[in-house]
């Protein structure tokens, strides 16, 4: 494979992590435009955790969704009483704030291979741990894959669970749920929370891969991308967002000479996308109907 | 005992309800009647936890619930339906539900009883509203409910279709369970047999009554 086409499968696969997160979010009813920040929280923790503290990547990445979510879980209380418009501005205004404040995060220390440790608007530079362990870029596609793998894998098997249809229940409609019992609070704090640490893992992934990472990398267009793909994808099935992803920037990565006219395609892309399939691609609607065509042919 | 006390409730300086007293016992079958506007559809959502009184107490058996949300009264035992049907489209009747096969398999008896099991499978936009009602009925049912509000469960309904709903409800809801049908007409209370009450300008027109 030429190091082209691993670069963008990468950056496809951690850029899926912020798209999942987006889905987690949207399958409990809101609207999240706030992702990149967790993702970014994940990015600076590991950068920290690795290159300063010199910890197990395996650590590293834990810290990295420990610390993104129970950022995301501050956000969950400070918005318990917000939904539709306003949990969606509430979470961009938290992610902003939490970007801003890393241009104010100060702490170097100099070593042989320079400096490294968040350094404020200069970013944390120097992140060593794919060339100190010698992973190629080969490697570390594979590491990140089945990272993003497992993730799906999991979100699978939970997809049948009592915890997620109940939690798709209070996205869809709270008065039901409470009707039956089924209190949205804890649902909406728990998805959100799952999501930052979701958003925060890939973050981590993402400062190893990249070496190097800055506050600026984390602004609103990342997490609008990561909405935008699991709108596209649709919130049927986990790997709805996937779909998303591969979608947008297998195009994207297609047209690249078209350079800064990309955007525009992307936003006609999206319409064109919600005109034709209005709840995404892999809809609700459709996994009910390839379940009922898969139990009618177990019944017949 | 689901017992209301004095309860008042205003909707921007109009009093809606006034000191209105009523106690629901396991067992009985009562309809709220009244015409449009005179508060049955709220003193349910204050009997429910879905709005909370100005003055007054919700209690059950003995126990001040007058500000739980709605979803903690339900596991409770205090069910509803609703006037609009409520469905996701997107989700077949079965998993609307929201309860394991396993409880299905052992209530199969309501399930036949409502004659919905031929539409289990469909989605709820393929099924005529009558059916619609009752497997919102059946939801609450296999839940186990001890009080049961039902908010203008005739609205839409035919006349043949309202005595079968009728018979369905006689037939399933038993000595465990309280029946509260509210409505403005008196076709299904008296199928049922309900013991019938008026809401008139914001009061329980026979006064403060015990059931």
């Amino acid at each position: 494979m030429s190091l082209y086409l691993v670069t963008i499968l990468t950056n496809m696969t951690l850029i899926s992590f912020i798209a999942i997160s987006a889905y987690l979010i949207l399958i409990v009813g809101e609207v999240s435009f706030g992702q990149q920040a967790f993702f970014g929280i994940g990015a600076y923790m590991t950068a920290t955790s690795t290159a300063l503290l010199g910890l197990d990547i395996v650590i590293a990445l834990f810290f990295a969704f420990m610390v993104s979510s129970s950022f995301a879980l501050v956000l969950s209380f400070l918005t318990v009483r917000l939904s539709g418009l306003y949990f969606a501005v509430a979470s961009l205004s938290f992610a902003e704030l939490l970007r801003l404040s890393l241009y104010k995060v100060e702490y170097t220390v100099e070593t042989n291979s320079g400096t490294i440790g968040p350094n404020g608007p200069e970013g944390f530079q120097n992140i060593r741990w794919i060339f100190e362990n010698n992973i190629s870029p080969e490697n570390f596609l594979v590491i990140a894959l089945s990272s993003l793998l497992t993730l799906i894998i999991l979100l699978i098997f939970m997809e049948n669970s009592k915890l997620f249809k109940n939690a798709r229940l209070v996205g869809k409609d709270q008065i039901v749920a409470q009707s039956i019992g089924i209190g949205p609070f804890f649902y909406r704090i728990g998805f959100i929370t799952l999501a930052g640490g979701v958003a925060g893992f890939g973050g981590g992934l993402f400062a190893l891969f990249n070496t190097y990472v800055e506050p600026s990398m984390f602004g609103i267009m990342l997490g609008v991308h990561g909405l935008a793909y699991s709108i596209i994808g649709g919130l049927g099935y986990p790997l709805g967002p996937l779909i998303g992803v591969f979608i947008d920037i297998g195009l994207l990565e297609s047209v690249r000479f078209l350079s800064e006219y990309r955007m525009i395609l992307f936003g006609g892309l999206v319409a064109a996308i919600l005109i034709i399939f209005p709840e995404g691609i892999i809809s609700p609607r459709l996994v009910s109907r390839i379940k009922r065509k898969l139990v009618k042919k177990n019944n017949a | 005992m689901l017992e209301l006390k004095g309860l008042k409730k205003l909707f921007g300086g109009i009093t809606v309800l006034n000191d209105v007293n009523i106690a629901f016992q396991r067992g009985n079958k009562i309809g709220l009647s009244g015409g449009n506007g005179t508060g049955k559809s709220t003193l349910l959502n204050i009997a429910t936890g879905f709005l909370t009184a100005e003055e007054g107490a919700v209690i059950l058996n003995g126990d001040d619930i007058t500000h739980f949300e709605a979803w903690k009264l339900s596991r409770l035992g205090v069910k509803r339906t609703f006037q609009k049907v409520r469905f996701n489209e997107a989700l077949i009747l079965k998993e609307q539900l929201y309860t394991s096969d396993d409880i299905i398999k052992r209530n199969l008896h309501i399930l036949e009883g409502a004659d919905i099991i031929d539409y289990l499978y469909s989605f709820p936009n393929e099924v005529p509203l009558p059916i619609l009602r009752k497997i919102e009925v059946t939801r609450a049912l296999l839940n186990r409910p001890k009080y049961l509000f039902l908010d203008e469960p005739s609205a839409g309904m035919a006349a043949t279709d309202l005595h079968d709903f009728g018979e369905f409800l006689n037939n399933f809801i038993d000595a465990e369970t309280c029946l509260v049908v509210v409505e403005h007409r008196l076709e299904l209370m008296k199928k049922i047999d309900a013991k019938i009450y008026e809401l008139r300008d914001g009061k329980l027109v026979n006064g403060n009554i015990f059931v």
